[in-house]
This record gives C-alpha cells, sequence and structure tokens, in this order.
C-alpha cells in the first residue's frame, strides 16, 4: 500500500492511511480481542463493549499502535484494563457494540449447552480462585491466550525477565494452593 | 507453564476454545469495525473511559511533552471562573466591535476561515491551531465533517495519497475555489482544494447521502476574522496565557529543585494542560526518587516520597481524568513499600526502548 510507505512528515491527517491501517489491525486481531473479553466476561454479551471500548481507544492512538504481531499485544494490553474496569463497575454500554452484543446473546443462547464440570475442574477453578489477581491473570494468559513471556511482558509493560519470575512464583503457589484445595476435598 | 498445568487452567476458562470459535468472526464483529471507524476521533474521548495505557514516552526532563497533534474535546469554559483569561476570545468588546488577542488574530489570518452557511451546522471540537494548520470538527448533531489545513502541505501528495482508497472521483467548486471530490467506501466524501496558503481537507465521518455532502460543500465559505473567532469553542488557552494557566494549576504541586515545566507551543485547551501537568509532575517525582535511590541519597528519597505521596491532594486531580486504582497503587507502591513499579529492565514502549518504570509513570 503506497500510503503506508510514503514519506513522513508530509502531514499529520492523512486518515485514510489511518482507516486502512485500522481496519488491517481490526481485521487482524478483533477475533482474538473478542476471544479475550469471552473468556473474561460472566455474560458473553459484555464482551462487545469490552471489544468496542477496547478498539475505540486503538483508533483514537492509531499513531501509537504498533505494527504486525506486537498490534495483538497492545491490545490485550488495552482489553485487560478495559476489563478491569469493567470487573470494577466501571462498565458502561455503547452503542456501536449494539448489533455485536446482539449478536453475541442470541448464539450463546441458541448454542446453549450444559458444560459439564468434573471435581477436577472444580479443584482447580477453586485454587486459581485463591490466588491474587497478578498471579491468576498470569497463568490465565499464559494459558488462555498462549502467550510467552516475552509477549506478556509487552502486554504488561514489565520485562519478560520479570514476567518469567512472577511465573516461577504463580505456578508454585497455584500447586500450593490446588494441594490445599485437594487436601480439603478428601478431609 | 508445563503442558499439564496449562491444560488444567484451560479447563477453567468460562467459555471454550470450541465455543468461541463459533462466536468470532461474525458480520456483526465487522459491522462494529464500521461503526468505530465512522467516529471521528475526537468523539471517541467522549466515548470511551480510556484505561491507563502507555503511549510514546516522553522524549525528555523538564520539557512538557508535546501533545500528539489531534483533535480535542473542548470543555465548557463557562464552568471555569477566570477562564475568560485564558481563553481565544474577545480580549475588549464594545460598541466598535470585537478586539482580539494578537495570536488569535494571526492564527486566523492564516487560516482559510472555513464555516458552514447552515444554521443547524455549527463548529464541535476544534485542534491546537497554529498559524500553519488547524483543525475544525462541524456537526449537525447527526453527521460530522472533518475539514483539515496546512500551509505546508502539497496538494498533490495529499491527492495521491488519498487516491489509493478514493473509488471515484470529480472536480468540484468548494469556497470559491476548484477542488477534488472523492468518493470513498461507504458513502464517505472528501473535498480536498488548494484554498490560498493551505491545502484544504473536508473530509464527512459515517455515512451521508451524497446529496447531503454536496450540499453541505456548496455551504461552505470563507468567512472574515472576526465571524471565524466568534465560531470557535472558547476554550483554547492562548500562548501568552498559558505560563498564568500553569501557575494556576501548580499552586500546590511541588517540582524538584530546578525542574520547571516549559508550556508548549501554539495554543493549547485546558483540558490538554491540566492532563499535561499533572503527569509532568509525577514523571519528575518518580525520576528523583529513582536518582535518589541510586545515589544512596535517602533524604531526597523521602523528599520525592513525600511529595508522591501527596499527589492525590493535588488541586489538579479534581480536573485529571483515568487516574485509575492502579496507579494509585503504583504510586503507593514507591511511597509505603519502596518498590518502584515497572522495574529498570529496558522495555519496548511504542518504537523507544525504555525502563520499565518510565512506561507506568511517563509516558
Amino acid at each position: 500500500m503506497a500510503i503506508l510507505t510514503r514519506a513522513r512528515g508530509q502531514s499529520d491527517y492523512l486518515l485514510a492511511s489511518r482507516r486502512q491501517r485500522f481496519e488491517a489491525m481490526f481485521t487482524s486481531h478483533s477475533s482474538a480481542v473478542l476471544a479475550y473479553a469471552l473468556r473474561r466476561v460472566e455474560v458473553a454479551e459484555d464482551a462487545a463493549d469490552i471489544i468496542a471500548e477496547t478498539f475505540l481507544v486503538a483508533w483514537r492512538r492509531i499513531d501509537d499502535v504498533p505494527a504486525g504481531d506486537e498490534a495483538r499485544l497492545w491490545l490485550f494490553g488495552v482489553a485487560r484494563r478495559v476489563c478491569a474496569n469493567h470487573s470494577r463497575g466501571g462498565h458502561r454500554r455503547t452503542v456501536l457494540a449494539d448489533r455485536l452484543r446482539g449478536h453475541l446473546a442470541t448464539q450463546v443462547q441458541e448454542t446453549e449447552i450444559e458444560v459439564e464440570v468434573d471435581d477436577d475442574v472444580a479443584r482447580v477453578r477453586e485454587a486459581m480462585r485463591r490466588l491474587d489477581d497478578g498471579d491468576r491473570e498470569l497463568l490465565e494468559m499464559t494459558s488462555w491466550e498462549g502467550l510467552t513471556p516475552s509477549e506478556l511482558g509487552a502486554v504488561l509493560a514489565v520485562p519478560a525477565s520479570t514476567v518469567r519470575s512472577r511465573l516461577q512464583r504463580a505456578r508454585a503457589r497455584f500447586r500450593t494452593q490446588l494441594e490445599i484445595v485437594t487436601k480439603e476435598e478428601q478431609s | 507453564m508445563n503442558d499439564s498445568m496449562d491444560a488444567q487452567v484451560r479447563r477453567t476458562a468460562r467459555m471454550s476454545d470450541e465455543r468461541i470459535a463459533a462466536l468470532v468472526g461474525s458480520t456483526a464483529e465487522a459491522d462494529l469495525m464500521g461503526r468505530i471507524l465512522a467516529t471521528s476521533p475526537a468523539n471517541v474521548r467522549e466515548l470511551v473511559d480510556e484505561p491507563g495505557l502507555a503511549p510514546a514516552p516522553s522524549s525528555g526532563r523538564g520539557r512538557l511533552r508535546p501533545t500528539r497533534r489531534r483533535l480535542v474535546s473542548l470543555a465548557v469554559a463557562a464552568s471555569v471562573g477566570a477562564a475568560a483569561l485564558f481563553t481565544v476570545q474577545a480580549v475588549q468588546q464594545d460598541e466598535g466591535g470585537q478586539v482580539w488577542a494578537a495570536y488569535a488574530v494571526e492564527v486566523a489570518e492564516g487560516a482559510p476561515r472555513l464555516l458552514v452557511d447552515d444554521e443547524d451546522w455549527s463548529v464541535e471540537y476544534a485542534n491546537e491551531f497554529e498559524p500553519d494548520r488547524g483543525s475544525m470538527d462541524f456537526t449537525d448533531g447527526t453527521h460530522e465533517l472533518w475539514v483539515t489545513w496546512s500551509s505546508t502541505w502539497d496538494l498533490e501528495l495529499i491527492l495521491n495519497d488519498r487516491r489509493d482508497v478514493a473509488v471515484d472521483e470529480e472536480t468540484v467548486t468548494v469556497a470559491g475555489q476548484e477542488g477534488t471530490l472523492l468518493t470513498y467506501p461507504d458513502d464517505e466524501y472528501a473535498v480536498i482544494w488548494q484554498h490560498g496558503d493551505n491545502v484544504v481537507e473536508a473530509l464527512t465521518l459515517g455515512g451521508v447521502e451524497e446529496s447531503t455532502y454536496r450540499d453541505l460543500i456548496a455551504s461552505i465559505h470563507t468567512v472574515d476574522v472576526d465571524t471565524w473567532l466568534s465560531a470557535l469553542p472558547q476554550d483554547v488557552v492562548r500562548p501568552a496565557d498559558t505560563q498564568a494557566v500553569l501557575a494556576e494549576l501548580l499552586a500546590d504541586i511541588p517540582l524538584p529543585d530546578g525542574y520547571e515545566i516549559t508550556p508548549p507551543a501554539g495554543a493549547v485547551t485546558r483540558h490538554q494542560l491540566v492532563h499535561n501537568v499533572e503527569r509532568e509532575a509525577v514523571c519528575a517525582w518518580v525520576t528523583e526518587w529513582v536518582r535518589a535511590a541510586d545515589a544512596g541519597d535517602q533524604a531526597a528519597v523521602d523528599v520525592a516520597a513525600t511529595a508522591l505521596g501527596g499527589a492525590r491532594d493535588w488541586a489538579v486531580q479534581d480536573e485529571v481524568e483515568h487516574r485509575d486504582e492502579e496507579f494509585w497503587a503504583n504510586i503507593d507502591s514507591i511511597v509505603d513499600d519502596g518498590v518502584l513499579p515497572g522495574g529498570r529492565e529496558l522495555v519496548i514502549s511504542g518504537d523507544t526502548e525504555v525502563e520499565g518504570w518510565q512506561v507506568v509513570f511517563c509516558v
């Protein structure tokens, strides 16, 4: 695309090229962001507002969004804060997401499946619940989003080495909690 | 994480990968993209509480970080008692008419001074005006027209850039000048033309009937300095007033010895100044805390920690948005625990390598 390879400095307002970049970013990563939100909201349709807010930020800050796959990590970084606001009650609906919200609500109802939660899952959930937010987030993003420590570092804006050590401690605490939960069940 | 633990945690997700796969990639998702793109960047601030995300890092100490050139929401100046002192508005008004500040006149004389000749349309947003560039957002409550201009643009470069995405073009007359009307997908249109020294782009955002856009373009006209300045939102801080505004904002904010915040060039809004000053002051104190800690200067560490501990009470916080619990937890980490969030290792922020704590506090 010629627009993306033009010499910089001709204009601060090349909206057309910004639109193209946003469209490319949205097309590439919207599903990943939506999946991220769906795993974290209690009501599926709320994920529509999470993704809407996340990409509104991206649209406003399109000049700050890195290129390529780094954009996905940048978006996760925004989405986690939007989710945090959501969980703190700072959530507000945007009309922009109306259609997606309706789609999610309908689809979830139509595909409602009784998920069988076996004892193992219940134990793991309880162990996870007992972790602090930071540990839990690291384990979830590693497992659910499949992020490496380096990628997590980019999302959390901390060095990868810090993530690795935090992750080690989180794993250890998870194992400990899982053992405790298991023993509690047995006793 | 080892595979076993990874699998265990994966099963705790509220929704399985299979179910998620069935929900993503819908046309409703694509619809959202269109809706966001139809939103002026100026309006996004109103639509979303932007979480504390790191933009490009500060370019250096002691200088107010240059604001990105973008449309900003203008607060209602009337709500600020002393606002008249700081706004681009008539400094005198009598039977002889308005007398404008010299800088405002300079900006106005350099601008194409375009307005929409339709009582339903008004100026909703205005950007950081400078003599060689500016931007305005007109709205009738439903549609938006984003008009930007610069005397540094090259008409052919801009046109060639836009032609890559336009699906049609024709020659039209706008504000007495010959312009190029470009049609983009999704019923969006733009006219680009040379207007004196400036190249102007008038872009509609969001789906608009072609006839509506043509009527709008036909109603764009050039006005005199008084008329144009009178139509602007009234919350732009004049360069001549920025020192006074800074002094007001910094009245109860201590700064490290020798540290000065330099006002930005050009006219900005109070909203921008408020956020820049608060961010700069926090960054300055954390930077000082790091310096003192490195030097083993416990007294200076304590001074910085005390200053940061008082940041919640700075009067400017009444006007600052988006300082969430996470931000204050990071401040408390320094003040109460002597622990620097973000750490000292280098990380990539935007396209620059900085230390982790700078990402947390200085961008």
